[in-house]
C-alpha cells in the first residue's frame, strides 16, 4: 500500500543484495504480524465502505418504497406499508444500520430490492465473467506495454514519438469509441468474434482488447520513460561492458527497475478496471459486476450498490496487499510491514 | 451523451456499407427456425407480478398466457378462461377455465393453480403488492374461479389480460419462491407458446417451442404450436451494437430501433415494424399548484411558444406522431380519444408574449429572459435519468431552445429515480415528462385523478377540480363503455382548456428485422408480443 511505497521510494540506483543476516524466523514473525495488520485493515476498510455507502444512500433524497413501487400507477397507503415492512424500511435508520453491519459481519449483504435475491449471490454470479475480462485485459495491457516499451525505449526520437503518440491515443480515446470500432470491424464487417455475450474465449477478445488499451497506454508510458532513464544509468553501461547483449540489458536490468513504478500505479489501474468494465460490459452485452452496478444505480437498488461498493473496497485492499508482496520480492530494500 | 449522438450518425453508415459489401445476408432465404432477437432491456426481475416494466412483457408473454386476451382493437377474447361473467354491480367475476391446457411441467391447468397464482400476492410475508382492486378470490370447482373486487373496476378484463398476474403451475409455486421467480425465468412455469430452457444473466435467454400448445390467441394467424422451434433473446443494451448485429446477419430481429437510424436500416433492405403505444403518450404535466406554472397564462404561453410539430419531427425524423391529448389515439375503449382537440391550439409566439405580459412578466434581464418583480421566469424540467430513452432528453433540449426565444428559461435536471420521485412528491418542479403505457384509458384517468397526487398516484400536474373529482372515478368504475368514452373525452377537453398537461409525442416501439421474417406482432400496449406467429419466409 501507499505507506510502504512512501517508505521506500522507487529508485534507479543499483539494487543492493538481500541482507545476509535476515534470519528465517524473523521473516516469519514479520509476515504474521503483517498478515494480521492487513486483516484488520481489510475489516476496517469494509466497515468504512459500508458505513460511507449507507450514509450516502440515506442522505440521497427519496424514499426507497417509492422506488420499489415505481411502475404501479395507483398505490394505496397499505401497499406502501406492506413494502416498507417487507424490506425492513419501517425500522428507524439506526436500527437498519445495525442490522446491515451485523449482516455484513456474517457475510450477509441483504437482498436486492429489484431482483429480490441475496446480494452475495448476485455478485458471486456476476464475478466470473468480470474477473475473466479484467484478468485478460490486464494481461493484454501488460504485454502491450512491455513490448511497446522494450521496442521503443532508447531508440531515438522517431520511435519515442510514435510510441508516445500511440500511448496518448490509447489513453485519450474513450473506450466506448474504441469498442464500437472494434465491433464494427471484427464482429460485423469481418465476423471473427461474437458481438455479444460471454460464451467462451472468442467473446472475451474484443471486450478485453478494448478494456486493455487505455491501461496499456498508461503502463507503457511509465515503463518506457523509466526504461529510457535506466538505459542511460552507469550500471547499464557497466553491464554492457561486461558483455551483456542489448536484449539482456533491456529485460534484466532495465525492466526490473521500470516495473516498480508501474506497480505503484497498478492499484489505481485495478480501480479503473472496475469502472471500465461498466462501460465495456454494457457495450458488449456481457454479464458482470459492472453491469450489475450500473443497473443497481439506475434503479437505486441500495443493497446491491452497497454490496458492490464493499466488494470493490475489499478487492482493492487485497490487491494492494498482493502488490506489496510482489514489491518486496522485486526490491529487497522494501520490507513487509516497513513504515506501517 | 453527446458523443453517442455523433456516433449514432456515423457508425450505422459504416456498418451498412460493410453489410452491403458482404452481399446482403438479408435476402438469403433462411430455412432454420431458430430466431435470434436482440432486446434492449433485460428484465431486472422476470416475475411481472413483482416488477412492473412494460419491456419485461415482451419476454414474459412468450412463457405465460393470460386469463383473458385483448386484441389491438381493445376487444376481449378467451385466454386461459373460455368465458366470464360478473354480478350486477361488477364486483364478483366468475371465470370458466379451458380444460385442455397444460403447464410446461405437464400439470393440467386448474382453478386451484389460478387461485394459488393470485394467493401469492396476499400471502403472509409476500413482497408482492396486491392490485388495489383485489379483495379476494377462490376456486369454485376444478375449472371455475371466482374473483371478488374491492370496487367495480371498469378495466378489470384489461388488467387480467396483461402479464402482471402470471398463472403458474401449482407444483412450481410450491417448489420456487418469489425470489427464484424474480431472478430466474426458468422458475416461471407457465402455459405459454415457448418454454424457457436456458438463462444466462446479462447475456441471453433461450426459449424452446411448447409442442403441446393448442391455446393460442383466436386472433392469431395460425393455430397449434408456434412456427419457430427456438428463440434466442439476447440482451444488448447498445442500439448501435444491435444495428450492427442485424446488418451483419447475426441477428434476425432487433428491438428499439432508434428513429434516427430507421431510414438507413430500411434502405439497407431491412423491414421495420412498429405499433403506436397506448395509454398516456409522452406528455409534460405542468405543476398547476406551485411555481410560475400555477398561473394558467404561463402554462398556455409555454404551449404556444413551442412549435411542437417541429420538435417531434426534428428529433424523431417523422417516425413518431405528435400527440394532441394525454391519451394515445388507439387506447381502448375505442372512441375515447377526442379527435376534436387536434389543431385546437397552435404555435403562436405572439400569443405567448402577450399572455406572459398579462401574467406580469414585463421586464427582461440581461440574458434576455423575462422577469417579474425582478424574478426570472424559470421553469425546472425534472426527469428520471434511468427512464430517459428515445432521446427524450433531446426533446427537452429542443423545447428549452424554443422557450428561450420566448424569454422563458427552462432548466433541465436529470435525477436518479428516487430523487426524482421525491421532487415530484414535494411538488418541487414546474415540468415533468412521462409516458404511461396501458391498453385502457384508465391510466389516463390515473394521470388526471384529483385524488392521485404523488406518491399514491400519477397526477403529476396536480390539477384538481370538482368535475374531474367526479368524472375520473366514474370512468374508472363504470361498466358502460359508452359512458366511459364520454367521460374520457370530457376529461381530455378539461386538460386541454387548463393546459395542465402538454402532450408531446406518441412513441412507437420499432422492431427491425430481416425481410424474410414474418409475423412480428404487437400487444395492445405497443410492445412486441409473443413470437407465436413469427416465421421465416422461403
Amino acid at each position: 500500500m501507499a505507506d510502504t511505497l512512501i517508505a521506500a521510494p522507487p529508485s534507479t540506483e543499483p539494487l543492493a543484495p538481500r541482507s545476509a543476516e535476515s534470519s528465517r524466523a524473523r521473516g516469519a514473525a514479520v509476515a504474521i504480524r503483517f498478515a494480521r495488520a492487513r486483516a484488520i485493515d481489510i475489516v476496517l476498510v469494509m466497515l468504512a465502505a459500508a458505513t460511507l455507502s449507507f450514509v450516502t444512500l440515506q442522505l440521497m433524497p427519496g424514499n426507497p418504497v417509492d422506488t420499489i413501487l415505481r411502475g404501479t400507477f395507483e398505490i394505496t397507503p397499505e401497499m406502501r406499508a406492506d413494502v416498507a415492512s417487507a424490506y425492513g424500511l419501517d425500522e428507524p435508520v439506526w436500527l437498519q444500520y445495525i442490522h446491515y453491519i451485523g449482516g455484513l459481519l456474517t457475510g450477509d449483504l441483504g437482498s436486492s430490492y429489484q431482483q429480490r435475491k441475496p446480494v452475495t449471490e448476485i455478485i458471486a454470479a456476476a464475478l466470473p465473467p468480470t474477473a475473466a475480462l479484467a484478468a485478460f485485459a490486464m494481461a493484454l495491457a501488460i504485454v502491450f506495454a512491455l513490448v511497446g516499451a522494450l521496442v521503443s525505449a532508447g531508440r531515438g526520437r522517431v520511435a519515442r514519438f510514435v510510441a508516445q503518440g500511440l500511448e496518448l491515443v490509447a489513453i485519450a480515446v474513450p473506450s466506448f469509441w474504441i469498442g464500437l470500432i472494434l465491433l464494427s470491424a471484427f464482429a460485423f464487417a469481418i465476423p471473427l468474434f461474437p458481438s455479444t455475450g460471454a460464451d467462451g474465449f472468442a467473446s472475451l477478445v474484443l471486450p478485453a482488447l478494448t478494456l486493455s488499451l487505455p491501461l496499456a497506454g498508461v503502463l507503457g508510458q511509465i515503463l518506457r520513460e523509466r526504461l529510457d532513464e535506466t538505459l542511460e544509468q552507469p550500471h547499464t553501461l557497466t553491464a554492457r561492458t561486461r558483455g551483456a547483449g542489448t536484449a539482456r540489458i533491456r529485460v534484466r536490468h532495465g525492466l526490473r527497475h521500470s516495473v516498480i513504478p508501474a506497480l505503484t500505479v497498478s492499484g489505481a489501474i485495478v480501480g479503473s478496471l472496475l469502472v471500465g468494465t461498466t462501460v465495456i460490459e454494457t457495450l458488449f452485452s456481457r454479464p458482470g459486476v459492472g453491469r450489475v452496478l450500473l443497473n443497481a444505480v439506475m434503479s437505486k437498488d441500495a443493497p446491491v450498490i452497497m454490496g458492490v461498493v464493499i466488494f470493490s473496497a475489499i478487492l482493492l485492499v487485497t490487491f494492494n496487499l498482493v502488490v506489496d508482496i510482489i514489491y518486496s520480492v522485486l526490491d529487497p530494500r522494501v520490507r513487509l510491514g516497513a513504515g506501517a | 451523451m453527446k458523443r453517442r449522438y455523433a456516433l449514432a450518425a456515423v457508425l450505422p453508415a459504416a456498418l451498412l456499407l460493410a453489410s452491403c459489401a458482404s452481399g446482403g445476408a438479408a435476402t438469403t432465404p433462411d430455412t432454420s427456425s431458430r430466431f435470434v432477437y436482440l432486446s434492449d432491456l433485460e428484465p431486472t426481475c422476470f416475475d411481472t407480478a413483482a416488477y412492473k416494466n412494460l419491456a419485461n412483457y415482451n419476454v414474459i408473454r412468450q412463457i405465460i398466457d393470460p386469463l383473458v386476451r385483448q386484441d389491438n382493437e381493445g376487444k376481449f377474447y378467451p385466454g386461459l378462461a373460455t368465458e366470464w361473467e360478473s354480478n350486477d354491480d361488477g364486483t364478483v367475476w366468475t371465470f370458466t377455465l379451458r380444460d385442455d391446457v397444460t403447464f410446461h411441467d405437464g400439470e393440467a391447468l386448474s382453478a386451484g393453480a389460478v387461485q394459488a397464482s393470485f394467493a401469492r400476492f396476499v400471502a403472509e410475508g409476500s413482497t408482492l403488492s396486491a392490485p388495489r382492486w383485489y379483495a379476494s378470490s377462490q376456486a369454485i370447482d376444478e375449472s371455475t374461479w371466482e374473483l371478488t373486487l374491492t370496487q367495480p373496476t371498469a378495466n378489470i378484463l384489461q388488467q387480467l389480460s396483461n402479464p402482471d398476474y402470471p398463472i403458474l403451475s401449482l407444483a412450481s409455486l410450491e417448489e420456487f419462491d418469489d425470489g427464484d421467480r424474480c431472478a430466474d425465468p426458468l422458475a416461471l412455469v407457465g402455459t405459454g407458446p415457448f418454454v424457457p430452457v436456458e438463462y444466462d444473466q446479462g447475456a441471453k435467454l433461450i426459449l424452446e417451442r411448447n409442442d403441446d400448445y393448442e391455446w393460442g390467441p383466436q386472433f392469431a394467424e395460425h393455430t397449434g404450436p408456434a412456427h419457430l422451434s427456438e428463440v434466442e433473446i439476447q440482451f444488448v443494451p447498445e442500439a448501435q451494437v444491435r444495428i450492427g448485429a442485424l446488418t451483419s446477419g447475426s441477428a434476425d430481429a432487433i428491438a428499439s430501433l432508434p428513429p434516427l437510424n430507421a431510414d438507413a436500416v430500411e434502405e439497407a433492405g431491412f423491414v421495420l415494424a412498429g405499433a403506436p403505444a397506448t395509454g398516456v403518450p409522452f406528455v409534460a404535466p405542468l405543476n398547476t399548484t406551485d411555481g410560475p406554472t400555477a398561473d394558467i397564462r404561463v402554462r398556455e404561453a409555454l404551449r404556444s411558444a413551442v412549435d411542437w410539430d417541429a420538435v417531434v419531427d426534428t428529433v424523431y425524423k417523422g417516425r413518431y406522431d405528435r400527440a394532441w391529448t394525454p391519451l394515445a389515439p388507439t387506447t381502448a375503449p375505442a372512441g375515447s380519444y377526442d379527435t376534436e382537440i387536434e389543431g385546437s391550439f397552435e404555435f403562436d409566439p405572439d400569443a405567448a408574449a402577450s399572455l406572459l405580459a398579462e401574467a406580469g412578466y414585463t421586464q427582461k434581464d440581461d440574458e434576455g429572459y423575462l422577469t417579474k418583480d425582478g424574478q426570472r421566469l424559470t421553469l425546472r424540467w425534472i426527469s428520471d435519468a434511468s427512464d430517459i430513452r428515445d432521446q427524450r432528453d433531446v426533446v427537452a433540449e429542443a423545447v428549452q431552445a424554443q422557450a428561450r426565444e420566448a424569454g422563458i428559461e427552462i432548466t433541465i435536471e436529470q435525477l436518479d429515480t428516487s430523487a426524482y420521485l421525491e421532487r415530484v412528491e414535494s411538488s418541487d418542479y414546474e415540468i415533468v415528462a412521462e409516458s404511461w403505457g396501458q391498453s385502457d384509458a384508465a391510466v389516463f384517468g390515473s394521470a388526471t385523478n384529483p385524488k392521485g397526487l404523488a406518491p399514491n398516484g400519477i397526477n403529476y400536474s396536480r390539477y384538481a377540480d370538482d368535475d374531474l373529482a367526479a368524472w375520473v372515478p366514474e370512468a374508472a368504475s363504470s361498466a358502460d363503455p359508452e359512458r366511459r368514452v364520454e367521460l374520457y373525452r370530457q376529461i381530455q377537453q378539461r386538460v386541454n382548456e387548463q393546459v395542465s398537461i402538454i402532450p408531446i409525442y406518441i412513441q412507437s416501439f420499432l422492431v427491425a428485422s430481416k425481410d424474410s421474417v414474418e409475423g412480428i406482432t404487437f400487444d395492445p400496449v405497443g410492445y412486441p408480443t409473443a413470437f407465436y406467429d413469427v416465421q421465416f419466409a422461403n
